[in-house]
C-alpha cells in the first residue's frame, strides 16, 4: 500500500495545556521564532500558532493582534521558506479571523466543528485547573465556510468527538467543504468532548471519518502519547508534536526543545519505512498552492 | 448478568414533533401510553422533570430527566418531584429534532457537578445521559471528586443527529462500553431507525439495559411508525426472552439502579 509522506506539525506556542511550558506569552520575542525553525529543521513541514492575541471578555474569545502576529509569521517564513503555517486558537470569532488573514496570509486555520470542552489540567502543581468552553455549532462552520477570505485558506477541522464527522457531513453533503479535507483528530484531552487515548478509539475514530479526509493525531496525554503515535504513523495518518501537546519524551524526560519531539517522530517514521514530507510535499498533500 | 432494565421513553413530542405529532404529548395520551408500555415489560418510565407531577398509580420507577438544567432551577423541581431516579447531562449536548431545530447546550463543570449534587441531595439516584465518549470522562470526575457515589450509572445515545453525534454502530457501542469508569451500570437508547433494531439486541446480550421509545426512535423494524410505545417495548421484551435474559420488574429495577427504597 502506498502512502503519503508523513506530515509532523509541531505546536509550541501554548500556555494552556501545561502553564510551565518556558517560551515567553509575548511573540515579539525571538526564542520563539528559533524554538519553530529548530522543529522545521529537524523535520516538521506544519507550524501551529496561538500567535500573539489577549483573551477578550466582551465576546469571551481571543482577539488577536493581526500586526504582531504577521511580524511572528514573517520571521519563521524568512529562516523557514515553503513552511505551512496553521493558526491555532479556533475559538477566535470570524471577524478576528478574517482580520488577520488579511493581514498575516496564513495557510491553513484550526477551526472548531463541535463543541469544545477541554480541562487543562496537565500541570498540576501550576495552580488550578483551566476549563475551556466553546459551541462549535454547524452554523458557525458554515459562516467560515462561506465567508470571501477564510473560505480560501484551508481549514484544520478540530475533531474531538466522532460528533464533529456529522458537522463535517452535512457540509460536504453541501459542496461547503471541499477535499481533500484536513481533520485533526484530539485523543486524551480531558473534558467533556474527551475521546480516550487508547488504540480502540483511534481506530474507531479513522474508521467513521468523513471521506478525502486527511487525518493529524494530537494527544495530550503523556503517558499515552507515544504508544499511539507509532499507530498514527502506520495507518497512514499525520502526527502533531510539540509542548502545547505533550513536553514529555517516551523515557519521561521533559524535551528539552520542540525540535526533540520532532526528532523522535522522524527517528520512529524512518524506522517504519514512512519518508517524511518536506513542506512542499505537505503542501501537496493538504491541498495548498505552493506559495503564498 | 442483572434482569433487563428497559426504560419507555414515551415523549416524543419534542424530539420527533413531524413524525409523532404534538397531540401524543397530552398527558391523557401519554398516560396510556405509559401503561400499555409497561404491561408489554418496561420497568422505568422516562418523564421530563418540567412536567407536572402525576398521581397516576401506576406501577413503576419514574426517571425524571433533568437533562441540562442549572443547580438552582434542578434544586426546584428536585424538591416538588423527590425523583428516586434523575437523568442528568454530563457532557455538552448540540442536537437536532426531527423538524431540524437545533438545541445546543455548553454545560460548564460547576453546573454539572452542581446538578448532580443537588439531585443527590434529594435522594435521586444520577443516570449520566452521554451522546459521545466525554460524558465518560464526566462521570469519573464525578466519582473522583465524591459527588457520585460508585458505581455510575449512564445512558449511552447512539446516533442522535448533531454535532454530539455517535455512529449508530457496534463498534461505537463497544468504545463508549469501555470509555465508561469501570461498573457503570448503562443502558443504550439508539436514535437512528435504521440501525436501532441492529444495535439492540448485542447491548441486550452483553449486559447492557435498554431504552426505547417514541422520544429514540418512533420506528419500527419495518420502517413504519409504531402504533404505540407498547410495540416498541414488546419488540424489546421479546428480543430479551429470545436470548434468554430476564426481564428486571420495576422493584428489581430499583435495586440495580441504586434507588432509594419506595
Amino acid at each position: 500500500m502506498t502512502m503519503d509522506d508523513l506530515i509532523i506539525t509541531v505546536a509550541a506556542d501554548s500556555h494552556h495545556s501545561y502553564p510551565s511550558n518556558p517560551l515567553p506569552a509575548d511573540h515579539t520575542r525571538l526564542g520563539l521564532v528559533d524554538e519553530y525553525v529548530a522543529a522545521v529543521d529537524a523535520g516538521a513541514a506544519v507550524c501551529h500558532l496561538h500567535g500573539a492575541a489577549t483573551f477578550d471578555p466582551a465576546s469571551a474569545s481571543p482577539r488577536p493582534d493581526p500586526g504582531a502576529w504577521t511580524d511572528f509569521t514573517e520571521a519563521i517564513r524568512s529562516r523557514a521558506p515553503g513552511v505551512v503555517i496553521q493558526n491555532g486558537l479556533a475559538g477566535m470569532t470570524v471577524e478576528s479571523k478574517r482580520l488577520l488573514a488579511e493581514a498575516q496570509r496564513p495557510d491553513m486555520m484550526s477551526t472548531m466543528c463541535g463543541p469544545h470542552d477541554t480541562r487543562f489540567a496537565r500541570d498540576a502543581d501550576v495552580g488550578e485547573p483551566i476549563d475551556l468552553y466553546a459551541a462549535g455549532t454547524q452554523a458557525q462552520l458554515e459562516g467560515l465556510c462561506t465567508d470571501p477570505v477564510i473560505a480560501r485558506i484551508k481549514l484544520e477541522l478540530e475533531c474531538f468527538t466522532c460528533g464533529s464527522y456529522w458537522i463535517m457531513q452535512r457540509l460536504i453533503d453541501r459542496r461547503l467543504l471541499p477535499g481533500p479535507r484536513f481533520a485533526t483528530l484530539f485523543l486524551g484531552w480531558e473534558g467533556g468532548t474527551w475521546t480516550p487515548p487508547t488504540l480502540e478509539a483511534l481506530l474507531f475514530m479513522v474508521r467513521h471519518l468523513p471521506s478525502d479526509t486527511n487525518w493529524n493525531l494530537s494527544v495530550m496525554d503523556p503517558a499515552t502519547a507515544w504508544q499511539l503515535i507509532p499507530a498514527a504513523i502506520a495507518l497512514g495518518g499525520h502526527v502533531r508534536v510539540g509542548w502545547e501537546d505533550n513536553p514529555y519524551l517516551p523515557d519521561g524526560r521533559r524535551a528539552r526543545s520542540n525540535a526533540e519531539l520532532v526528532e523522535t517522530v522522524v527517528a520512529l517514521a524512518d524506522a517504519m519505512g514512512r519518508t517524511i514530507a518536506s513542506p512542499d510535499a505537505a503542501r501537496r498533500i493538504i491541498g495548498i498552492s505552493a506559495t503564498v | 448478568m442483572e434482569d433487563l432494565v428497559i426504560t419507555a421513553a414515551c415523549d416524543g413530542g419534542r424530539t420527533w414533533p413531524t413524525v409523532v405529532g404534538v397531540a401524543a404529548r397530552r398527558s391523557g395520551a401519554l398516560l396510556a401510553e405509559e401503561a400499555e408500555a409497561l404491561s408489554a415489560g418496561a420497568a422505568v418510565l422516562r418523564r421530563p422533570a418540567t412536567s407536572v407531577p402525576r398521581d397516576d398509580h401506576l406501577d413503576a420507577l419514574v426517571e425524571h430527566d433533568f437533562a441540562c438544567l442549572a443547580p438552582d432551577a434542578a434544586h426546584v423541581r428536585a424538591t416538588e418531584l423527590r425523583p428516586p431516579l434523575a437523568s442528568v447531562a454530563v457532557e455538552p449536548v448540540d442536537v437536532r429534532t426531527s423538524a431540524g431545530e437545533e438545541r445546543v447546550a455548553t454545560l460548564r463543570r460547576e453546573h454539572v457537578l452542581g446538578t448532580v449534587r443537588v439531585l443527590g441531595d434529594a435522594g435521586a439516584a444520577i443516570v449520566g445521559e452521554t451522546y459521545t465518549t466525554g460524558g465518560a470522562w464526566t462521570l469519573d470526575l464525578l466519582v473522583r471528586e465524591g459527588v457520585l457515589p460508585p458505581p455510575p450509572r449512564a445512558t449511552i445515545v447512539l446516533g442522535k443527529p448533531g454535532g454530539t453525534w455517535s455512529p449508530p454502530t457496534i463498534d461505537a457501542l463497544e468504545l463508549r462500553v469501555r470509555s465508561l469508569p469501570p461498573g457503570t451500570v448503562w443502558s443504550v437508547a439508539v436514535c437512528d431507525p435504521d440501525a436501532a433494531w441492529r444495535i439492540l439486541p448485542t447491548a441486550i446480550a452483553h449486559g447492557g439495559h435498554v431504552r426505547v421509545g417514541w422520544e429514540d426512535n418512533p420506528y419500527l423494524p419495518s420502517g413504519e411508525v409504531a402504533g404505540s410505545n407498547g410495540e416498541l417495548v414488546a419488540l424489546v421484551a421479546d428480543t430479551a426472552r429470545r436470548l434468554g435474559r430476564p426481564l428486571a420488574t420495576p422493584a428489581r429495577a430499583r435495586r440495580i439502579l441504586g434507588c432509594a427504597e419506595a
